[in-house]
């Protein structure tokens, strides 16, 4: 009965698209099930979390787990007699690769809608039923260093490296207390992984402000993959931290000097770096806990406002927000906000104010589906002038047709108060009011199925 | 032979055959392991036997494709390792725990070293890394590898009681008394971080 009353609630909710972060070659280096770290992936169960926090090792001394002995580039021994020797290593016995794809089909119920216009009244748009493809490298150097690296080739984008950083842990002191992590890769803003969303990329939604004025192609958003060095670590096994700098976005040769700090913490449940957890288990089924967190971030970024000529803007932008993670066994409810200042958001505009509000709700019927949904409120107000909203409601369900196939079924609706000078696509919104002042009333964008599978 | 004479020698041979007996003590045992996977290059050992006069042995440890074969040598106090290179190609034994490095050599060559200290010694490679061996050097004989399955028989042991020992690369394990008597003693140990 509660079961039911659960998923009574949770379909009274709300959903986006999705990005990947599930990487068999864990699977394979551990010779487990991807289950053992994600309910339905990318999403990660308590024990996920903590393998992930730990820069990518199992609690305790990660080799005691590993099954697929690796081959050894030296042996302890040499330790004794460093520097006269180089510090041994180890390597995967097998290339620590893994690949994947997603795409998604989308209909429009309503061709009228302002995503159906976008497709130019189709009913169905299979463009990006294969959108795009994944290469993951993902191991250990040795029991305290790991590496992790995503590679995305994009129908539409290109090819990128999304990610790619090397995990220094337990530099000093007490284990998993001080690490450094190197690389290209999403800064840690809150507890929890980025993509750690069952509807969407990312758990917080990436607002870019210069690109919604239309000021640049390439706007600057922090919760993106940057170039960065960040210190993070879990104290007491219950308070987490993290501070980085990273290269942001730029022009010139001029750093942007941005950095960013966040500070979490987590009631009961299962210990945030899973030690000391006394015989708790640390499985979702035996998950209670709250988990709060706050972040702030300071960004420059330089670009070449879309003038003619060209005006080179520098826009400074203050964030911060907070994010909670409240967890009930199988049911889960994440909730953030975040507020933004932006002194530059085109060489021509004001500044602006912008707060990003989101809610995802899921629970997890059986092992292999959930249903849930998000909801994302995103509101601009630029100085001396009217603000700008956009709502967007998503249920939707998710399938786990194999512990490395899923399928997302989602059906976003939305509506706007006005739209910056650009729209609100480079939000990954859908609402096209006919100008900056017209407001659009809530309208079911589109039903998208996704498909996601990783091998 | 005088009556005495051959009583004499009667009790000699009594005793002696006595003395046999109880040296022939046995102690059997299994080895368990978290993690398992650790399990092996385990060594359980009498750590002390009073009044144990050894006579020096040579001990061959073969450099033999890329590896040190075997992996483990059980040796005592005062006996000799040859170390012997049958690859084609140049190794080196150093010991940072026996504080030597006999050097770098060629095809053929043989080298040695006499241990004159209790312990366990890691022999390397400085050439190739990869390659470990140990040498267990006991302060007797009484010493033995686990199998597979961790089980070990350690034979011959006088009587008395023993601290039993147990050594691994990785993990530890307490102790424990042994007291040998007619049947074999059994002992078991679990090995961990």
């Amino acid at each position: 009965m509660r079961r039911l009353v659960n998923i009574i609630i949770v379909l009274g909710m709300v959903g986006l698209t999705g990005h990947a972060g599930a990487v068999p070659a864990f699977a394979r280096k551990y010779k487990t099930t991807c289950i053992t770290c994600h309910t339905i992936f990318p999403k990660l169960t308590p024990f996920g979390e903590q393998f992930r926090r730990n820069g990518y090792r199992f609690p305790g001394i990660d080799s005691d787990s590993t099954k697929a002995e690796p081959v050894p580039l030296g042996t302890d021994e040499q330790k004794k007699t460093f520097p006269d020797s180089v510090w041994p290593g180890i390597l995967s016995p097998f290339p620590p690769l893994a690949f994947g794809f997603n795409g998604q089909a989308i209909f429009h119920p309503d061709k009228k809608s302002s995503a159906g216009a976008a497709d130019n009244h189709a009913v169905a748009n299979f463009d990006t039923l294969v959108e795009e493809g994944h290469l993951w490298a993902a191991g250990s150097l040795d029991d305290t260093i790991t590496f992790f690296s995503e590679l995305t080739a994009s129908r539409t984008e290109g090819i990128d490296v999304e990610t790619a950083a090397l995990y220094f842990n337990d530099l000093v002191g007490p284990a998993h207390a001080v690490n450094l992590a190197a690389g290209r890769r999403i800064g840690t803003y809150t507890s929890f992984q980025s993509h750690s969303s069952y509807f969407t990329d990312l758990m917080m939604p990436r607002v870019p402000v210069t690109g919604l004025y239309g000021a640049t192609s390439d706007p600057f958003v922090f919760n993106d993959n940057h170039n960065s060095i960040e210190v993070n670590g879990v104290l007491a096994d219950r308070f987490d931290y993290a501070v980085g700098l990273a290269a942001g976005t730029n022009v010139d040769a001029r750093n942007s000097a941005n950095f960013y700090g966040h500070v979490g913490y987590k009631l009961g449940g299962s210990t945030l770096d899973g030690e000391h957890t006394n015989g708790i288990p640390q499985d979702l089924a035996h998950e209670q806990s709250i988990t709060l967190d706050a972040f702030v971030y300071r960004s420059i970024s330089r670009f070449n406002d879309a003038m003619d000529p060209p005006v080179l803007t520098k826009d400074t932008s203050v964030t911060f927000g907070g994010t909670i993670r409240a967890q009930r066994e199988e049911l889960e409810l994440d909730a953030g906000v975040f507020h933004q200042t932006d002194d530059h958001a085109s060489s021509t505009a004001p500044s602006t104010t912008t707060w990003s509000q989101w809610d995802e709700v899921s629970y997890l019927v059986f092992p292999w589906l959930v249903v849930g949904g998000r909801v994302e409120y995103l509101r601009i107000t630029p100085e001396g002038a009217s603000t700008l909203s956009d709502l967007r409601i998503s249920p939707g369900v998710v399938a786990l047709i194999r512990p490395n196939l899923k399928l997302i079924l989602t059906a976003p609706l939305e509506q706007a108060t006005g739209r910056p000078a650009a729209g609100w696509g480079t939000a990954g919104l859908d609402a096209a009011p006919a100008d900056t002042a017209s407001n659009l009333s809530l309208e079911l964008e589109s039903i998208q199925l996704q498909l996601w599978a990783a091998f | 032979m005088s009556i005495l004479t051959s009583f004499v020698f009667t009790a000699a041979l009594v005793c002696s055959l006595a003395a046999t007996a109880i040296a022939d003590g046995k102690i059997t045992g299994t080895v368990d392991a978290k993690p398992s996977k650790f399990l092996k290059d385990t060594i359980v050992y009498i750590k002390s036997v009073p009044n144990t006069k050894l006579t020096a042995r040579s001990v061959e440890l073969d450099q033999k494709g890329m590896e040190f074969i075997p992996h483990l040598v059980l040796i005592a106090v005062g006996d000799t390792v040859k170390f012997q290179n049958h690859d084609p190609v140049d190794h080196n034994v150093m010991s940072h725990d026996a504080g030597y490095d006999l050097g770098t050599w060629g095809p053929g060559h043989v080298s040695e070293h006499q241990f004159k200290a209790e312990g366990v010694f890691a022999q390397v490679c400085k050439i190739h890394p990869e390659m470990l061996a140990y040498v267990f050097v006991g302060q007797n004989r009484f010493a033995a590898i686990i199998d597979d399955k961790g089980n070990f028989t350690i034979d011959g042991v006088p009587d008395g009681t023993h601290e039993l020992a147990v050594w691994n690369p990785k993990l530890k394990a307490s102790s424990q008394k042994v007291t040998i008597s007619a049947s074999p003693a059994t002992v078991k140990f679990s090995l961990s971080r």
